[in-house]
């Protein structure tokens, strides 16, 4: 009996379709511009019959199902009642249906709520078969995680897990291992170990998250016996991070790189699942004004290659440019950038590469620069710097390679 | 069969169907029917890769096809212990069971190599005295003595080199970039190819498959820019219409051809291949007006301005990489020294040592070598052996070099034993070249894959190694 009982109760999914079906179609036989012919109080009686006696049979199902299901017990009993007021509803539909004009309204409201309550009924069951993120109206269209979930997830559970266990000795201050742990970039690369600390949507390869999960009394496990360690849920938190791809910005805003796109701008990724961006102007090359350089404003946490070269950038529209951390390349070639659109410049203090061929920058303007510690490599040539200008640039910017072009043939 | 991602958002016409289905031999054949040489440019064309895989280091190619294969004995891999057995028997236990090209069954007897080498710059990297330009730029180039190939004569190892695969109708490198990343420029063809030719000596015809998009679509073909007369034959715009009416012409002709056949590659090809050609009515000789060039950028590579030559292609090279063409080929053809190895290498090197530097220090001084990848390599190199006064073909172990975007300047990788028969230490066969080179490229080679006879292709077939060694 137990086994019969079981099996009823399991052809419950089976059952409750007919009756949400049928429901749908009674509603659209009323709303049919001849809802009132012989043909379709035909219909009807057949669809309705068949919907009434589907409810009753799914809500028994049902109920069999439910004596041996755990789960939520009062997303159960939601659904139970749904189930059954959803079978009452048909009930009096079929009571209602066949008799004199004056009941039409009563059925109608009838069918009314059958439909309703059969679809709210399902909604209860499909979350209690599928769970809420596949199934609840709150998740509707938001099926995968939105782009910024992963940003805000590295706020809240990894950057203090890095702040608190790695930086000691992982950042600027010190970079023990050769390795840096206070930036993207510097996580992507390798220390002395040669194996990059994070691969992102790699875990298992990411050198980091490898020394975290290491016998802690083993060889290269971190952080070194003696310190504080984080723990194993902050751990796997990390771990989740670099799975989905180690975010430390969150996405740029689609609508304002479809804004910087409509004022002629080459809008790109740099690449799959890193949030920076190369904007590129040269093909209109008149459109890098004021107005032009303002789109970039809604992106300049983004923006890491900015590429203005041959373009009709001014100081002026340069000069309205501020913050953008993440800049490491500016080419501003060929355009009429002076020295007072460097005051601008030497604010990005990111930059690594940056690029004054063809400029009327002079040693003056250089000297507005001098704070850009991280700055490797910056082009001369063509322009009115001096070897001198260029020479006490370098001097005090280690690590900065200056070309003021090719030297002459032998 | 996965959808073909360069169909996605369009209906598949029966027509692409069934030619997919049908695959390579038909695709080409009516590939090359519809368009002798002219299905190309892929303007407006995003890549598959969009973003690319990886952070790019390098945004475009400039490849350096030393053609007819260099001796690696005469420029860059230094083998005093090949000297010491100059005109002695190479040990059999070099050469047991080694291909052989025009040597076989001779003795093989060894030759010394030519020229001095030299520690050259901060680096100390060492170059012959056969290249004093390289010389001067040697702190920039990651040279490679460990390259080896697969295939002994040229058709095939150029083949080979150009598309990883020996077999025709595959896609050529460029192609499968453009595939990948796009291109930058709608003005001139994503992808374009120059050619040279010795002035004396040998050379041999170097075939348009090289630059073929193969099974890939026909836009992403390259495109042979000429060195004589017009660059692009039939460019200059016919007296009588005037630009709107051509603007008309060509827009109208694309409407009726995508009405007919939407979402056709072939047809989208030709398409693009009038567009393309619009476009570079203006673009080209746009292109090729050096009268802008400051001061000393001639003299630097030395050339006129006029003259064909290896040296006016390196300096069309760096302007179409400003103009944002992203793979760029050129072939100096030359380089084939089976004999007077001596008086025809000085002339080969003559002809392409200094624009090479000048290529190099040009796109330094306008801040374009940080993402431009140089390439400078041969199908295959020569052998230790002489053939006369020259030297065979040889495939086990040859030299190249890169420079730019992403690459570990002034270093040298690899080795060879001590005649420089094989590649001992940090072999790089052509595979794994083309691995890095995408690698350096944002492009991940194993993801960079195109449906074709049912299944997956590669640049890298089913090989290619990332050699981290090369990278920055």
């Amino acid at each position: 009996m137990n086994a019969a009982l079981a099996l009823f109760g399991a052809l419950h999914p089976a059952f409750v379709h007919l009756p949400l079906g049928a429901a749908v179609i009674l509603v659209l036989l009323e709303l049919a511009p001849r809802a009132g012919s012989d043909a379709a109080r035909g219909a009807r009686r057949v669809v309705l019959l068949a919907g009434a006696g589907g409810a009753a049979l799914a809500s028994a199902a049902g109920l069999a199902l439910a004596v041996r299901s755990g789960g939520d017990a009062a997303l159960l009993a939601d659904h139970r009642l749904l189930g059954a007021l959803a079978a009452l509803a048909a009930a009096a539909a079929l009571a209602a249906e066949g008799r004199r004009a004056s009941a039409l309204a009563f059925y109608r409201a009838a069918v009314a709520a059958f439909a309703v309550l059969s679809a709210l009924a399902g909604r209860s069951g499909g979350v209690l078969r599928h769970g809420p993120e596949e199934f609840g109206l709150s998740s509707l269209g938001a099926a995968r995680p939105a782009p910024g979930a992963a940003e805000s997830e590295f706020r809240s559970a990894v950057l203090p897990v890095l702040e608190r266990n790695c930086f000691a000795c992982h950042s600027a201050a010190q970079a023990k291992g050769g390795l840096r742990l206070d930036s993207r970039p510097a996580t992507l690369a390798s220390g002395r170990s040669g194996r990059p600390a994070v691969v992102p949507g790699d875990p298992g390869g990411s050198e980091l998250v490898r020394r975290l999960l290491a016998d802690p009394a083993g060889k290269g496990a971190m952080p070194p016996p003696g310190k504080p360690r984080p723990s194993d849920a902050e751990v796997l938190a990390l771990a989740r991070w670099v799975e989905r791809g180690a975010a430390w910005a969150p996405a740029p805003d689609p609508k304002a790189v479809a804004a910087l796109r409509a004022r002629g701008a080459v809008v790109e990724t740099l690449a799959d699942r890193e949030p920076l961006l190369r904007v590129d102007f040269r093909k209109a090359p008149r459109r890098a004004d004021e107005a032009g350089l303002a789109a970039l404003g809604p992106l300049s946490e983004h923006v890491a290659w900015l590429d203005l070269s041959g373009t009709a950038v001014t100081d002026a529209s340069l000069g309205r440019l501020s913050g953008f951390p993440a800049l490491t390349r500016l080419n501003l070639a060929n355009t009429a950038v002076g020295d007072a659109g460097l005051a601008a410049v030497g604010g990005f203090r990111g930059l690594e590469y940056l690029n004054l061929y063809g400029t009327r920058v002079t040693d003056a303007g250089l000297e507005r620069l001098r704070g850009l510690s991280g700055l490797k490599s910056l082009y001369l040539w063509r322009t009115a710097v001096t070897p001198g200008g260029a020479r006490r640039l370098a001097a005090s910017l280690p690590g900065l390679a200056v070309n003021a072009g090719a030297p002459p043939a032998d | 069969m996965s959808p073909d991602p360069l169909l996605l958002g369009r209906r598949l016409t029966r027509r692409a169907f069934l030619r997919r289905l049908g695959g390579g031999l038909g695709a080409l054949a009516f590939g090359s029917l519809l368009s002798p040489g002219a299905a190309r440019a892929a303007g407006g064309w995003r890549g598959v890769a969009d973003p690319p895989h990886l952070v790019p280091k390098a945004r475009r190619v400039i490849w350096l096809n030393m053609a007819g294969g260099p001796s690696q004995f005469e420029t860059f891999d230094n083998k005093p212990g090949l000297a010491r057995m100059d005109g002695k028997p190479l040990p059999p236990s070099f050469s047991a069971g080694q291909p052989l090209a025009l040597l076989q069954k001779q003795d093989l007897v060894c030759m010394a190599p030519l020229y001095e080498f030299r520690r050259r710059g901060q680096s100390g990297q060492e170059i012959s005295d056969l290249l004093p330009h390289a010389s001067r730029v040697a702190d920039e180039l990651c040279i490679v003595r460990s390259m080896t190939t697969d295939h002994i004569n040229h058709d095939p190892a150029h083949l080979f080199l150009s598309t990883g695969t020996a077999l025709a109708g595959s896609p050529s490198m460029g192609s499968w970039v453009l595939y990948g990343l796009g291109a930058e420029t709608d003005d001139l063809p994503g992808y374009v190819v120059l050619f040279s030719a010795t002035a004396g000596g040998e050379a041999f015809p170097v075939s348009s498959r090289l630059w073929h998009s193969g099974f890939l679509p026909g836009r992403l073909q390259g495109v042979r820019f000429q060195s004589r007369g017009e660059p692009v034959p039939y460019l200059a715009p016919p007296t009588g219409p005037t630009g709107g009416f051509q603007r008309d012409v060509v827009d109208a002709l694309a409407a009726l051809d995508r009405a007919a056949a939407p979402g056709d590659p072939e047809v989208d090809a030709r398409a693009a291949a009038f567009e393309s050609a619009f476009r570079m009515q203006a673009a080209v000789p746009e292109l090729t007006d050096l009268s802008r060039e400051p001061a000393g950028v001639l003299e630097l590579y030395g050339t006129d301005g006029r003259t064909p030559s290896f040296a006016l292609n390196c300096l069309t090279a760096r302007r179409l990489a400003e103009r944002g063409v992203r793979f760029i080929q050129l072939y100096h053809t030359g380089w084939d020294h089976h004999l007077k190895l001596k008086p025809r290498i000085e002339a080969t090197a003559r002809e392409t040592d200094q624009a090479c530097a000048a290529l190099l220090l040009d796109l330094k001084q306008r801040g374009m070598l940080e993402d431009t990848l140089v390439v400078w390599a041969g199908e295959f190199g020569r052998t230790p052996m002489r053939e006369a006064d020259g030297r065979d073909h040889h495939i086990r172990a040859f030299s190249a070099w890169l420079a730019g975007g992403g690459v570990r300047a002034g270093t040298t990788v690899g080795a060879t034993d001590e005649l420089g028969y094989h590649a001992v230490s940090d072999p790089v066969h052509v595979h794994d070249l083309h691995a890095t080179m995408l690698h350096l490229l944002g492009l991940d080679h194993k993801r960079l894959t195109y449906r074709h006879r049912g299944r997956d292709f590669r640049l890298t077939d089913t090989a290619g190694t990332v050699v981290g060694k090369l990278l920055a």
